[in-house]
């Protein structure tokens, strides 16, 4: 008996591996599709965003009332979603950001973390005030059940979320490197006074750099919804893993968020999988602190600035 | 203010405690007091910790927790009274404290709020999903300090908490690390420049403010008898730091002003319900942010000095 068992294992094994090796990619595309935004708008600004994870939630919101409330087909919810999240980044740059940015107050970049701290929490008690705290559903895009190669099954919503999130953070790679946008943010992260010297508006690209970061939060979560749910605290648990991704991946560094995202989404099913159920956050958590004690500046930080 | 006068706002605070005690008051006012004797030491812990050290941290209440299912564990499994948990406790999260430093500390600036973010989400997790050890969102049970309804007693505790609490915050702040956490805060580079040991000042700061985080941790875990990972969720973070953050960051009495303000907003809005308590909290805290960076007790005392000035100005045109 046992020698038949044996036989058995070790090809259930590698298929085991593969499985979760290729769940783990399509969960860490969106990892990555919600950190790179986070991590542009610290590049640009220096100003770590601690109402991220409410861009992303706004925007499920958004989908969610596109769909049930209007009736709109799944696609539009995405669009609906993305455009949610880019407001409330637009309107948090101007409301609450740049008049922190413009004083002389010491501790800048510390404080515009308790600012958008305090505006996250706000933006949380308003959304369970308004909405509730009801767990919503979104239907997905493609609500299938996919079978490769008689042992890889795999939800049709995992792989568009997957494909829009690789196509996005092209995009994002494209504007960062081929378009006049994207070389006003290079220049501004790597000396924002030398780029307002040469003309370049700080305050313009900001507005430009928010934008893209909560629409892609906002997208992010619009596709994470249909494999979730839907409730005003979840933004809390996405900042969490957008917060893991750009330290391991390194502050301001896009590449490094979409290696590191896609490094934490196989680590958190690896581990799930082959050392404990439950402990799925902790996984990326101990992933973090290998990293931050061995490379503190992430995989592909550079050590910054001296402040 | 004089030294000696910081040191007889703790004893107003010693004293006051047992005042109201033998007084006695309605439970619903007793409980007010009592758990904002918990806030205070945890926001004037965090304080210390980001309005003089200049270091960000959110794992705060996190340690808060880590100090009470503590106490919860030694209580339940050794039997230790409560009563030593005071002791044993702040020792344990200072230690806690200062390992979380070692790792979070080696790297600067707005990095750190991230990790102790991040330190603070898992360590949640931990503590809902490890349910046969902490009995997860169930709860983890221990029994009371003192036996039956009686409020007086943690009413005087907390009064000396807090009086030990300011105590202890005036013997940082006058001594030497007193000085040299703030240098860190203010000038880093200078700071190192002229030969301070900057890590480990910081690595200090953390144990001494995990320290006061884990005393406040046992407290709670003595009053409230039941914990569950709720207590450790980020809203709670948002509330002490709006707590330092309305009174004033850097200030000695910024906590307790904010705990003041808070606790009673709380209470007197107590009637619409807890969602738009919530609200109604955050709001003022985001108002606050946003309009009085340096907090109440600067604005006030910008507007007092100003009235005075032209007072002053106003007698010398008349004379």
């Amino acid at each position: 008996m046992s020698a038949g068992a044996d036989h058995g294992t070790k090809p259930m094994m590698d298929q085991l591996i593969v499985q979760s090796l290729i769940l783990g990619l399509l969960q860490g595309g969106l990892y990555a599709l919600l950190a790179v935004g986070l991590s542009l708008v610290f590049g640009i600004l220096r100003v770590v965003n601690f109402a991220h994870g409410e861009f992303a939630m706004l925007g499920s919101f958004a989908a969610v009332f596109a769909v049930t409330s209007f009736g709109m087909p799944a696609w539009a919810a995405l669009i609906a979603a993305a455009a949610a999240g880019a407001l409330v980044a637009l309107i948090t740059n101007v409301v609450v950001l740049r008049p922190i940015y413009l004083s002389r107050m010491r501790q800048k970049g510390e404080y515009t973390i308790i600012a958008t701290f305090m505006l996250s929490q706000f933006l949380i008690a308003a959304t369970t005030v308004l909405f509730g705290t009801t767990y919503r559903n979104l239907p997905g895009l493609w609500e299938s059940n996919l079978n490769f190669f008689d042992y890889v099954y795999l939800s049709g919503n995992r792989l568009v979320a997957f494909s829009a999130a690789i196509v996005m953070i092209g995009t994002l790679f494209w504007i960062v490197y081929r378009t006049d946008t994207g070389r006003a943010w290079r220049a501004l992260t790597q000396s924002p006074l030398g780029a307002s010297v040469v003309g370049i508006d700080i305050h313009k690209y900001a507005n430009y750099a928010f934008l893209v970061s909560g629409a892609f939060a906002g997208l992010a979560a619009g596709l994470l919804a249909p494999l979730m749910f839907v409730f005003p605290s979840s933004g809390v648990v996405a900042l969490v893993k957008a917060f893991i991704v750009v330290i391991i991946g390194g502050m301001g560094s896009i590449g490094g968020a979409l290696a590191a995202g896609l490094l934490l989404g196989v680590v958190e099913v690896m581990g799930t999988i082959f050392v404990a159920s439950g402990y799925t956050d902790a996984y990326g958590f101990a992933l973090m602190i290998a990293v931050l004690l061995l490379r503190p500046a992430g995989l592909f930080g550079k050590m910054g600035r001296a402040i | 203010m004089t030294k000696s006068m910081h040191y007889a706002i703790a004893a107003i605070f010693a004293v006051s405690g047992v005042a109201i005690a033998s007084i006695g008051v309605k439970p619903i006012f007793a409980d007010l007091l009592i758990l904002s004797a918990y806030y205070l030491l945890l926001a004037g812990s965090w304080n210390l910790l980001a309005g003089f050290a200049g270091q960000y941290s959110f794992a705060h209440v996190g340690l808060a927790a880590a100090g009470a299912y503590g106490t919860a564990a030694i209580v339940n499994a050794f039997g230790v009274s409560g009563w030593l948990a005071f002791l044993i406790i702040p020792v344990f999260t200072a230690a806690i404290g200062g390992l979380l430093g070692l790792v979070a500390l080696r790297v600067r600036g707005v990095q750190l709020p991230l990790i102790t973010f991040a330190f603070a989400g898992a360590f949640a997790v931990f503590l809902a999903a490890a349910s046969d050890i902490t009995g997860g969102s169930m709860g983890m049970q221990l029994p009371k300090l003192v036996a039956g309804f009686d409020r007086s007693p943690y009413l005087i505790l907390s009064g000396l908490l807090v009086a030990a609490f300011f105590v202890i915050q005036n013997l940082v702040l006058d001594g030497r690390i007193g000085l040299l956490m703030q240098s860190v805060r203010d000038e880093e580079e200078v700071a190192r420049g002229i030969g301070v040991d900057i890590f480990r000042i910081k690595v200090y700061a953390f144990m001494i403010t995990a320290g006061l985080a884990g005393l406040a941790g046992a407290f709670y875990a003595n009053y409230v008898g039941v914990l569950a990972p709720s207590m450790l969720s980020m809203s709670e973070m948002g509330m002490v730091v709006a707590m330092a953050v309305i009174g004033g960051l850097g200030h000695r009495y910024g906590a307790l002003v904010g705990v003041i303000v808070i606790r009673s907003l709380e209470h007197f809005v107590r009637g619409f319900g807890a969602e738009y308590t919530l609200v109604i909290i955050t709001a003022v805290a985001l108002l606050v942010v946003l309009f009085f960076r340096e907090g109440i007790i600067a604005a006030v005392g910008k507007r007092l000095d100003r009235s005075v000035q032209q007072r002053r100005w106003a007698s010398a045109k008349a004379s």
